[in-house]
């Protein structure tokens, strides 16, 4: 910084930049060149480069009092306040400084885009929090080594004190983050939190907390697909009123001293301490949590519910195989029982076992090393209502290990529990109190479990619509959700041409359907879903990549023939996403709904334009061949099948053939629907984990290259596996759609495909995610569970912006423009990555990537008759919350030991101290001692005779009697159990 | 089924109080009055030994601290209500009925104020605990077995005949200006509130035999200053 920072016009020098434009400014009356930022007064629009020229404005012209207060903090945290960093740290005079704004002032990055005085925004209720103009409240940090030294500017300018814009801090964001996929229920959470108010000046935004926060927390945090809505929160209520009552008298706002206040270090510590709470209760030495436990949910479709019961308790049984289970269920003393086996003797014999026994209460399942040869809990033909009849026959089942067990009404709750620490916790303890004399179990204390999974709904959807109805029910409360989500469609090219504003449809085009499911399932909450489906989604985005680079648009306007993408969500549960989208097109209401033949938007797409419809399966278990299978020889599969076998001699013709795929319900419509479906087994599932917790990288043989080249990744991985089947089906598409063999060298990206299978298997925050998005995700797969209809997935909002990002077309530089202003609804514009090599250089894509609802149209036609069994009917039960606990059940022994001394105790004194009076009455007369005491206490004896008048006359007194009575006998009765 | 434990608890510590309430004290509106400031007084000295403890925040952990000085407080508060209720011997004569029996027998405010003392301190100290002894599980996955719930009770009911006793010999000791009996109420009272610390270490027999050992001595102490003697007492047994 040698150079002389001088005045132009009078020669005159300064220490840095900002002083001299101050100085032009106010001396030579010119606006400098060069501005960095600009804060706009909230009263006048005036402009300001700094904060303290803006604050002199605020007090010199507006007459605004400004106050300044110093204060100490040790940490950043203690610093809750809602301001936010705009720059980095300052270094000054061997002192780091830090600013901070006020979060809801706005400053402009140059004069440019300042708002004129007609522009002035109003105030958002919700939304931004940035108002548009400056606020002058900010926050000045001097970081020393033991404090932080903060000096506040007060007051706020320009905005209200709304509640809508104050925001959770991250480490609250964190913390409640990690009480949630603890398992702590919502109602808990809230109600620590509303209890920790202890004064008016802790009062922050934490504790201002409602569901919507924890609803976006488990959304942000992608913690699990579904929340249970809840009915009565009257506790929640009363806090947002007297919420209201302060916000009146306006103590958000940090309180406004005038003085100085100096505070020591050890001052600090001193409040520090006195805001932690204490007192342990009894109840905390008596229970342990056990965490990380996966349950169950109830599901019900509309003759039946599925999945276990509520929650139980029960002793623990830990059985390392099944003899030890038969030992128990013979020989167990103490019912109920919780059975605590590992996952692979999860089996129906197992179960029905274990219901027939009549002894258990739940059951624990838990992870160990062991190598299972199969584990599916699907039916032997997964979706048997909604499937082509004939198309599963009894001698070749699709699923031959499937148990069906996710489909059975199980008279318990069932656990699944992963973590390794957690299980030897439970047995520990089962050694410690359960594990010897089982003879004599019933006569000490034993280490149990408490299960709690409480499900609202029964007996089947019909019911629990009904019960959920404001039309049959004064006071309905949600008993069950539909399941749903979204289906993602893409075309390969847009469906309109024709500039940004000006855009016509391209109508009387047919089109290639190229398409996979979406969703997968498992017996407890956590899906992994490695074969199926992430193999066909990853295929499926290969193809469109691939297409994308081979194909050019004029191949598409030459043949009038395009691509579409389509991925299918809730399929698992009888074709949720096909049937509705089916049932969409065929009232022409896809791509968008409500527009007639002839609208402006987008053409209409019915089911007689899809030329042909490929469906991508499971392709991963079987790198040697892959079937192709169809149930009509048409002409147009047949040809599309040649161009397979011509280009792969693996690929295998499977005739009059139909796993379970979305195009049954297709097919079932229309009859002669030209699809096939491409997957890696001819007769039966070579994945022997379908729809479970074990379909996992391992079942598909992935292993992940990290930062890989094409020439890092083996030739016979998985990788190369699927980017070749990608290149085949996209060659074959290429040439159905131009006539003519592909000449290009273009290969599919096996890259790509390393990429995304990490994003679906390890890690969310994977490089294709990262080129999308900005959300930064946890470290777990994201969940493939369709979940119920009003809870977005997370997985496929990710992998809708994939498909749209890999069928984009360029359109130049990513900027502020790059956004759907003015709207068309054939696009979206977003700004993304330019691949995945370039995470860091940005474009602005055009998308033509939409969603369509996944919701089965039995939940969208009024009086739907559940029975007729044309739409599926699934739907998941709301619970209230879903956790184990371990604790000691005291012995009936123990129990009845202790009610019998309290009676005894009751009985005893009374007798007591009734005789002994009466003893003194007339043993020693009144008035003949000196000792009158205990005469004198004796009340007249109408006392009595009026009380026992009292309880024979009056009804409620007879009535209470009886019911001690009444509890008495329950009591004893239950002891005995 | 741990409800049994929790009537169980409930029957052994409000017992024996609740019989004594019924016979001596619920026909008569003034007694009630007497034992309802008493528990009032009671709760104030907790509020002030309470206070003290949070103040106090080296000390916090220590419990043996806070016990000590809770003994003080409610021996000060006691005297209070001592205070008091001399105070208000007048009142009481226009107001109740048998006021004869009431003023000339001091001995009967004080077993009034003391039950009072007592039903609440017992109140306090087993409230928590037997809320919690209703759900499925009992003491002793993580420290305690599983006589916790029951000689808590035991302690608690122990307690409430002790501030029985206690007001007794207290009062009588004031109205004599007798130290030594004031002091051996304190003496007495820090020992058996001492002798509960022992119940961490699990053993609860040891504090509980203690106790009620002081219980019986208190008790007949207590009987000999309000007029009774072994005569007395053999006299009432023994004759029919």
């Amino acid at each position: 910084m040698g150079d002389n920072i001088t005045c132009n016009i009078c020669d005159k020098q300064y220490s840095n930049v900002s002083n001299l434009n101050k100085h032009v400014r106010l001396l030579h009356n010119i606006e400098p060149q060069v501005k960095k930022r600009c804060l706009v007064c909230p009263t006048c629009m005036g402009m300001f480069a700094t904060y303290v020229d803006l604050r002199d404005h605020l007090i010199t012209t507006h007459k605004v009092e400004m106050y300044k207060e110093e204060k100490c903090f040790n940490n950043y945290a203690e610093m809750k306040c809602a301001y936010v960093k705009t720059t980095g740290n300052k270094s000054w005079k061997n002192t780091e400084k830090v600013y901070y704004i006020c979060h809801r002032s706005h400053v402009q990055r140059s004069y440019r885009y300042a708002p004129q005085e007609e522009q002035h925004k109003m105030e958002k209720s919700q939304g931004s929090a940035k108002a548009s103009v400056t606020c002058p409240s900010t926050l000045d940090v001097t970081l020393g080594k033991q404090q932080l030294n903060a000096v506040l500017y007060f007051p706020h300018v320009g905005h209200t004190c709304s509640l809508a814009h104050i925001n959770l801090t991250k480490t609250e964001r964190k913390h409640i983050a990690g009480k949630i996929s603890e398992g702590v229920s919502f109602e808990k959470i809230l109600d620590e939190i509303r209890d920790s108010i202890t004064d008016k000046t802790s009062l922050g935004r934490i504790n201002l907390l409602d569901r919507q926060d924890l609803r976006n927390i488990t959304r942000d945090f992608s913690l699990k697909g579904n929340i249970q809505l809840h009915q009565n929160d009257v506790k929640g209520v009363f806090i947002i009123l007297s919420v209201k009552i302060l916000q009146k008298n306006n103590i958000f706002q940090i309180p406004i001293m005038n003085k100085t206040i100096k505070c020591t270090l050890s001052a600090c510590i001193i409040l520090q301490i006195l805001s932690r709470g204490h007192g342990e209760r009894t109840k905390d030495k008596m229970y342990e949590r056990i965490t990380g436990a996966r349950g169950c949910y109830r599901r019900l479709n509309a003759t039946h519910q599925i999945a276990d019961r509520d929650g139980s308790t029960g002793v623990i049984y830990y059985a390392e195989n099944i003899e030890q289970l038969d030992f128990i269920l013979h020989n167990g003393t103490a019912p109920p029982y919780i059975p605590v086996i590992p996952v692979k003797n999860l089996s129906i014999d197992v179960i029905k076992k274990l219901i027939d026994s009549g002894l258990v209460s739940g059951l624990m399942v838990h992870a160990n090393n062991d190598s299972l040869d199969y584990f599916t809990h699907d039916y032997q033909c997964p979706n048997p209502l909604s499937s082509i009849d004939g198309t599963c026959r009894k001698d070749s089942m699709w699923n031959p290990h499937g148990t069906a067990l996710l489909f059975a009404d199980i008279p318990f709750p069932i656990f699944y529990l992963e973590e390794e620490e957690e299980v030897w916790k439970i047995r520990d303890c089962f050694k410690k109190f359960n594990d010897f004399h089982y003879e004599a179990q019933s006569d000490r204390p034993l280490c149990s479990l408490e299960l709690k999974s409480f499900m609202y709904a029964t007996i089947d959807t019909p019911t629990c619509k009904r019960r959920s109805s404001i039309m049959t029910n004064l006071n309905p409360v949600k008993f069950c959700d539909p399941l749903g989500d979204s289906n993602i469609w893409a075309s390969l090219y847009p469906l309109v041409e024709g500039s940004r504003n000006e855009t016509v449809p391209l109508r009387n085009y047919k089109y290639i359907v190229v398409s996979a499911r979406m969703d997968t399932t498992s017996m407890f909450e956590k899906t992994v879903g490695g074969n199926s489906p992430v193999t066909g989604i990853v295929t499926l985005l290969t193809v469109a990549k691939y297409l994308k680079g081979i194909l050019k648009q004029e191949d598409i306007h030459e043949a009038k023939l395009n691509v579409l993408f389509i991925l299918f969500n809730g399929e698992t549960y009888d074709y949720i996403g096909s049937q509705r989208l089916l049932y969409d097109m065929l009232k022409g209401d896809f791509p968008v709904k409500g527009l007639d033949e002839t609208n402006s938007i987008l053409p209409i797409i019915r089911p007689d334009d899809i030329e042909l419809f490929i469906e991508l399966s499971q392709l991963g278990n079987n790198r040697d061949e892959l079937y192709m299978h169809y149930l009509q020889n048409r002409t147009e599969i047949l040809n599309f099948y040649s161009k397979l076998h011509n280009y792969s001699e693996k690929m295998r013709d499977v005739p009059h053939s139909l796993p379970p795929a979305s195009l049954h319900t297709f097919m079932k419509m229309l009859p002669s629907f030209p699809g096939l479906v491409i997957s890696d087994h001819e007769t039966s599932y070579t994945n022997h984990f379908y729809n479970s917790i074990f379909d996992d990288m391992h079942n598909i043989g992935f292993e992940y290259y990290p930062n890989a080249t094409e020439q890092d990744i083996r030739e016979d991985s998985l990788q190369y596996f699927i980017a070749n089947v990608s290149e085949i089906v996209g060659k074959s598409v290429y040439e159905t759609i131009t006539g003519k063999k592909y000449s290009g060298k273009q290969t599919a990206d096996v890259v790509l495909v390393n990429e995304l299978f990490q994003c679906y298997l390890e890690d969310p925050n994977c490089k294709v995610h990262k080129a999308t998005q900005k959300g930064k995700l946890p470290k777990v797969p994201v969940s493939l569970y369709v979940g119920v209809d009003h809870v977005a997935n997370y997985a496929t909002t990710l992998t809708s912006l994939t498909l749209g990002w890999l069928t984009a077309d360029d359109v130049g530089e990513s900027d502020i423009n790059c956004s759907n202003h003015p709207r068309n609804y054939a696009f979206k514009y977003y700004n993304m990555s330019k691949s995945i090599q370039e995470l860091n250089t940005t474009r602005c894509y055009k998308i033509t990537m939409n969603t369509t609802d996944a919701i089965s149209p039995a939940f969208i036609i009024p009086d739907y008759n559940w029975t007729s069994g044309q739409y599926s009917t699934w739907t998941e039960s709301t619970w209230a919350e879903m956790n184990v606990r371990m604790f000691l059940k005291p012995s009936s022994a123990h129990e009845k030991m202790t009610i019998a001394i309290g009676s005894l105790s009751v009985i005893f004194s009374f007798i007591f101290v009734y005789f002994w009076l009466l003893l003194f009455l007339s043993n020693v007369g009144a008035g003949t001692s000196k000792f009158v005491t205990l005469y004198s206490l004796v009340p007249p004896r109408e006392f009595y005779t009026r009380a026992i008048g009292n309880i024979m006359n009056d009804p409620a007194y007879l009535g209470s009697g009886i019911m001690c009575i009444i509890l008495m006998m329950v009591l004893s009765r239950n002891s005995d159990h | 089924m741990t409800v049994c434990e929790f009537f169980g608890c409930t029957f052994l510590a409000f017992g024996p109080p609740f019989a004594m309430f019924i016979f001596t004290i619920a026909s008569d509106p003034v007694r009630i009055i007497i034992l309802i400031a008493a528990a009032f007084f009671w709760l104030l000295s907790l509020l002030l030994s309470s206070m003290l403890w949070f103040a106090v925040v080296p000390l916090r952990k220590e419990l043996a601290f806070g016990l000590v000085f809770s003994v003080f407080c409610q021996e000060a508060f006691r005297y209070i209500i001592y205070k008091i209720l001399r105070k208000a011997e007048n009142g009481f004569k226009k107001i109740s009925d048998d006021s004869a029996t009431l003023i000339e027998n001091k001995h009967i405010l004080a077993y009034v104020s003391g039950l009072g003392f007592g039903i609440m301190s017992g109140a306090f100290s087993l409230v928590n605990v037997v809320a919690d002894a209703v759900g499925p599980g009992t003491m002793g996955l993580k420290a305690g077995n599983e006589m916790f719930f029951i000689s808590s009770a035991a302690i608690s009911l122990c307690f409430i005949l002790l501030h029985t006793f206690w007001s007794v010999i207290f009062f009588n000791a004031w109205d004599n200006k007798n130290l030594v009996q004031v002091g051996y109420v304190v003496l007495s009272h820090l020992i058996a509130s001492c002798l509960t610390l022992l119940n961490r270490y699990q053993n609860y027999y040891v504090c509980i035999i203690p106790l009620y050992l002081i219980v019986c001595v208190t008790g007949s102490f207590a009987f000999k200053v309000a007029g009774g003697s072994y005569a007395s007492f053999k006299n009432c047994i023994s004759i029919k």
